[in-house]
This record gives C-alpha cells, structure tokens and sequence, in this order.
C-alpha cells in the first residue's frame, strides 16, 4: 500500500447508500484502501444522537478528499421527486473549499456521475471541476478514482487500475466465504465490517510496501 | 477475521481446486455472483 493515508488524509464519500448502488460503492471503498486511504462515509458514523448534517459537517470538516457521486437522479417512484442529498453534500464540500481556512482550500474532489456531460443537464454549474463517468460499472469506477489518486500531487506509485480490477474481482469473490468463516451475513454486512474484511484482506494480499 | 483471510488465502495457494470449491459453495449459499470462478 502507499503512504498516502499518513500524507493526506482521508476521503469523505458522498454517494447513494441502496442496493443498486452497492457494487459500485464498495469497488470504490476498496480502491481506496488499496491506495492507502481510510474513507469515513457518513455510514461509519451511526451515532444516532447526532443529527445527520452535522455528521456531514464533521466529515467534510476531517477529510482532505472527497468523492461525490450525483450519478442518483431518478425520480422517486411514489413521491416523483429526485433525491437532493449528494448535490446537497457536494456544495458543502465545495463551499469548504472556497471559503475555508488553508487545509480546507486545500482539499480534493472527484466527481463521479454514470455518463459523462450528463451532469449539464442538471447541475451544470459545476462544470469545470474533475467529474468521470463509471456507467455504474466497478471496473470503470475503480479506475476512475484510481486514475484521480495519481493525478494528486506528493505521493508514490499506485498500482494501476486493471490491477486493482483484478484484486477486487477476486476479494468479492471470496467475500461469501470470508463472510461464513466470520459468521457475518454478506447481504448484511455495514460498512465498518466490509472495510474491516478489505483491510484484513489487501494485508494478506498486498506485497509490502517496500 | 484475519485467521479467516489467512486460512483462505493458505487454501488458495496450497490447493487450488479445494479453494475453488470452498469460493463456489459459499457463493451459491449467499447467491452471489462470480467473477473468476466459475459456477458448478
């Protein structure tokens, strides 16, 4: 693994947290931890005395990067409204940004959609910043955040992406029985034991860094 | 959980048809879908 955790920081991700959006958040979540970064998604946080946005707040606050997906945009089926909070998220983190102290201008975002340009067509504004498109595939987002890590100044080599494509393909194919030996659910797992399994995992699979 | 990890990957290294098999059978209890392996 590099360094980058100690040099950097860690990463807030900001995405939809479903079913449909799982193989993609966790092929982004194990990326990171092969890129040597802890990310506490606001899931981490289950404390629930703390009213959401100020968990948000303390998130965006604590991590030097941030990874917003805004790929959710259908309309709810009963109440035929969009789902605001990515957007929502998003500015807080680019208002930090903006209008923050030092460490905060300095922070970093990628942002993820599921084609690309579609984001013109409704928050256009925020053309200009990093935005890639992961199809909602995980071989494409995998690579998307890899390929943002190394554009980061100030660290070391990161294997590249079709090889954390391969890394990942074969953890999630051994998650089910990673799971049994650990008497955890694998349709059940929150997030704090999957990263848990992917930081065991990458420490027994992963080369020293050397 | 890391004796876990340890013993698997062990597994895969030591024997791989066995390894394949222990992968496949957990994966079809959970109906979870493979990438590398392929099903029975």
């Amino acid at each position: 693994m590099s360094g980058l955790a100690e040099e950097c920081g860690s990463v807030f991700i900001n995405c939809p947290f479903d079913a449909d959006y799982l193989p993609v958040f966790h092929s982004i979540v194990f990326t990171l931890a092969v890129c040597g970064l802890t990310p506490p998604c606001a899931l981490e946080h289950e404390d629930a005395g703390m009213v959401r946005i100020e968990k948000i707040y303390r998130l965006i606050d604590k991590c030097e990067f941030g990874i917003h997906d805004v790929s959710r945009t259908e309309l709810d089926s009963i109440n035929q409204l969009p789902r605001f909070n990515m957007p929502l998220e998003l500015g807080l983190f680019l208002g930090a940004k903006k209008y923050g102290t030092k460490r905060h201008k300095a922070k970093k975002c990628l942002i993820l959609d599921q084609e690309r340009y579609r984001f013109q067509k409704f928050i256009s504004d925020i053309a200009g910043q990093d935005i890639k498109a992961h199809e909602r595939q995980p071989k494409k987002a995998i690579t998307a955040v890899r390929d943002w890590l190394r554009g980061i100044p100030g660290h070391g080599h990161l294997p590249g992406g079709a090889h954390i494509w391969s890394l990942y393909q074969r953890f999630r194919d051994e998650l089910p029985a990673l799971c049994e030996a650990t008497k955890l659910e694998v349709a059940e797992l929150v997030f704090s034991d999957f990263l848990g399994l992917v930081l065991k995992w990458l420490s027994d699979n992963l080369p020293a860094k050397g | 959980m890391q004796k876990a990890v340890k013993t698997l990957s062990h597994l895969r290294r030591t024997n791989r048809a066995e390894y394949e098999r222990t992968v496949r059978e957990a994966a079809a209890r959970a109906n979870w879908p493979l990438y590398t392996i392929k099903s029975a």
